[in-house]
């Protein structure tokens, strides 16, 4: 067993399955067990179903801890509409909000959107980035400091603290600011899917965490150190972005067939062997923590939280987060401080 | 049974009154703070309304007019509507949720899947005031240089809601059997592409979502032009009048009303509902009273913009308290109420401090000072000779007024038999008096049976 480190393992949840798709109870059962047992996040992929986004903001109104993170399609959503909608459940759960952004939707789903042509895979991923960045951009619309709220003097908000944010892109065009203050987290977490060299590029750029796919520890080393050198590109430091790669745990006796295919790496054995694994890989530096697929029951969560996640907090890689962090707590990322801060900070140095 | 009235709250920032934000009972910094919309909604549903509303505009406008004093008001930021109506959904079991969300700035499939979501998790409470947006500031955001035409808006929100009500209609009833024992999750013969190709949108469908507790949602709309008024006529199930008084309520409700015919709609299927701010004491000294406390709290560089706003030029530097100037009004989107204003102004040779505190007093729409009976008679006069079926209480501070409201107004309402005093039903649309939604696909196949 390692020594305590100042590593802490982030743990994801992202539920497959019709489970709760259709039947939000089933939903709020899995996220409140996935609560209950430690996860740190709750990725809220975009499944036929009820919409994820704004179901998260039910279930930021019905859980107390753990962190949201939906899907969103970047073909299929205006920016201000947004960065607006996730600031404000930033707001409603006490920045426990993040946000996954797919760039190209698949074609099955992009059909039934309608009017909008799938852009090309490349183009896709230069729209995903610019969409990101005008986000980011509208969420630092006010300063953190801008509202004053003084009932004596009558000033409610300071003027010389919003920013008009002016963008005329490639694919956007907006104004700004946003109509809601700078969220409590300020920048959401941005969760992009690994998988290609342009998904690696939009997260060296902007992601905070990549959901990697490796085969193995090999590879996941090599996807760490292909990361840093991107991350070094963009002016970015290694840690900036948290590596959670996919795992599909199969408790107990070895199945007859293995998935196969891309996807979640397949994990088997007893809670004590899965817990060893997750282990060995954070401990050498080739994840910050994992993301945990499992079926959407709350039976399933319960299993493989009960036998895995104590395993993890004696070797003393993962404890509980304290109640109102952040989702930015929970991934050991810093406070992120507003662009306009970090202009003046530097225009003064 | 008989007929009784719709009642709707507003949760409108820190109140609707521009003082309401200074006084010591108000949570400042409620605008954006959950659990301050969570109070209201509360309130709301201890007093039995029909629903909370929340109003919208994806901007924060008119913040470069030096002449508006945006920074000295208190309800330029909030929550989006539909994320925050899916939180209060939770806090809540039995109030309607009517969401604002714009035909012009969102996708027919992406709406129709949130408020679908709304609409399951709430267990059919979901409404949506449908606006088209009349704001620039709101286009820019957009990538528009300006807002687009109000026709152009207006066929774009017709088929808009085509669209969107096609899709809640993607799948028939008993639909899905999720049977375990055959393995059928659902029955592909009750499921319909919609193949919608029309000027705005191509949308193949279906929906990704079963079919909404409600099917359609209730539809709610507001505006003043001939456009808007027409297609109240044509597509909405409620409408939220402006009328500052009895006599524009009446022709008001008369006109809209009139224009059902020829849309084959009775009367009764649209309700109207006006605005109304009360301000109500246990006497009616304390009703004044605090009405005299909000007014003493407006901002005079406030109050100039809100006349800025209604077509007033830039009066800063004039002697508030001074008789109002020879003026000549700017043309835009208030000039019915601004015209209203300035021969008002005239009439009784009001000073610009007492022209603002006409505005911030709730001139637009209904304002009213005084006991629970006095607001409770002038609300049975409106409901029973012709000029509202309803009403939007626009409580001048939040949660105080509500819950003021609710516990003296309410229970005064009910005893003259004009307000229930149980949730009769779950969903919004039987609650407004709405016949069940009916799928496009069911109603041709009936009347394929007539014919």
């Amino acid at each position: 067993m390692s020594g305590v480190t100042s590593r802490r393992m982030t743990l994801g949840l992202a539920l497959s399955g019709p489970g709760g798709v259709t039947k939000f109870r089933n939903m709020l059962a899995s996220a409140q067990m996935a609560e209950g047992c430690g996860f740190d996040f709750l990725w809220l992929t975009d499944r036929p179903g009820l919409d994820p986004i704004t179901m998260a903001a039910a279930l930021a109104a019905t859980t107390q801890r753990i962190g949201l993170i939906p899907s969103c399609a970047a073909p299929y959503h205006r920016p201000y509409n947004l960065a607006r909608r996730l600031a404000s459940i930033d707001h409603i759960s006490r920045g426990r909000m993040g946000w996954m952004l797919q760039p190209v939707a698949d074609a099955a789903l992009a059909s039934k959107f309608g009017n909008l042509p799938l852009a090309d895979v490349a183009t896709a991923h230069a729209v995903a980035a610019e969409f990101a960045g005008v986000v980011a951009a509208l969420w630092d619309s006010w300063d953190d400091d801008a509202f004053i709220r003084d009932k004596a003097s009558g000033l409610y908000f300071d003027r010389a603290k919003f920013h008009w944010l002016d963008h005329q892109g490639a694919a956007f065009k907006v104004r700004g600011p946003l109509d809601t203050a700078r969220p409590p987290q300020g920048l959401l977490p941005l969760l992009i899917a690994g998988g290609s060299a342009l998904a690696e590029q939009l997260a060296a750029g902007q992601g905070e965490i990549l959901h990697g796919l490796p085969a193995d520890l090999r590879a996941a080393q090599g996807e760490r150190a292909v990361m840093s050198r991107r991350l070094e590109q963009a002016g970015r430091a290694p840690a900036a972005l948290r590596m959670l790669p996919g795992i599909l745990p199969i408790l107990g006796r070895t199945p007859t067939a293995l998935p196969s295919g891309p996807g979640p790496l397949p994990v088997l054995g007893t809670p004590e062997a899965i817990a060893g694994t997750l282990c060995e890989w954070f401990d050498s530096g080739a994840a910050d923590g994992f993301i945990i697929h499992l079926p959407d029951t709350a039976d399933a969560i319960e299993a493989f939280a009960a036998g895995v996640i104590p395993v993890l907090q004696r070797h003393g890689a993962w404890q509980p987060s304290p109640l109102g962090a952040t989702l930015r707590d929970m991934l050991g990322l810093g406070h992120a401080p507003s662009r306009y801060a970090e202009q003046a900070a530097q225009a003064v140095a | 049974m008989r007929r009784q009235m719709i009642l709707g709250l507003p949760i409108h920032a820190l109140g609707y009154h521009q003082g309401c934000w200074r006084l010591p009972e108000v949570p400042a910094d409620g605008t954006l703070d959950f659990r301050h919309a969570a109070d209201c909604a509360r309130i709301a549903e201890r007093g039995k309304f029909d629903f909370l509303f929340l109003a919208d505009s994806a901007a924060v406008r008119n913040l470069d007019d030096p002449a508006v004093a945006r920074d000295r008001e208190h309800e330029q930021v909030k929550n989006e509507p539909l994320a925050l109506l899916c939180a209060l959904a939770m806090v809540t079991e039995r109030i309607g949720l009517v969401a604002t969300a714009s035909t012009t700035y969102n996708e027919p499939f992406n709406l129709a899947r949130s408020l679908a979501t709304l609409d399951h998790i709430s267990g059919g409470r979901a409404g949506w005031n449908l606006v088209t947006g009349f704001s620039g500031d709101e286009a820019r955001n957009y990538g528009f240089d300006a807002v687009p035409g109000s026709d152009l808006r207006h066929e774009r929100a017709r088929e808009f809601v085509d669209v969107t009500n096609g899709l809640f209609d993607s799948w028939d009833n008993g639909a899905f059997p999720r049977d375990r024992e055959t393995g059928i999750y659902f029955d592909r013969a009750k499921m319909h592409f919609l193949e919608h190709r029309g000027k705005h949108f191509k949308v193949r469908g279906p929906l990704d979502v079963a079919t909404p507790p409600q099917r359609h949602l209730p539809i709610i709309t507001a505006g003043y032009s001939d456009q808007a008024n027409e297609f109240t006529a044509e597509i909405a199930d409620a409408v939220y009048a402006a009328a500052p008084n009895l006599d524009v309520g009446r022709a008001y409700y008369a006109a809209v009303k009139g224009r059902l015919a020829k849309y084959g709609r009775a009367p009764d299927s649209l309700k109207v509902l006006a605005g109304i701010m009360p301000f109500v004491g246990r006497t009616r000294q304390e009703a004044q009273d605090k009405f005299e406390q909000l007014q003493s709290l407006i901002q005079p560089e406030v109050g100039l913009g809100m006349l800025r706003l209604h077509n007033f030029p830039d009066l800063r530097g004039h002697d508030l308290d001074g008789p109002m100037p020879e003026v000549e009004l700017s043309r835009g989107r208030y000039d019915m109420f601004s015209d209203a204003l300035l021969e008002k102004v005239r009439r009784e040779n009001l000073t610009i401090r007492q022209t603002y505190e006409v505005v911030a007093g709730g001139f637009w729409h209904l304002g009213k000072v005084g006991t629970a009976a006095d607001i409770a008679d002038t609300m049975e006069e409106w409901f029973s000779t012709g000029a509202a079926d309803g009403f939007n209480i626009q409580a001048p501070y939040l949660p105080g007024s509500a819950a003021d409201f609710v516990e003296l107004v309410v229970p005064e309402l009910q005893r003259r038999g004009l307000f229930r005093t149980e949730y009769e039903t779950p969903m919004l649309r039987d609650r407004l008096g709405l016949p069940p939604a009916v799928s496009r696909y069911d109603a041709s196949r009936l009347r394929q049976a007539g014919e």
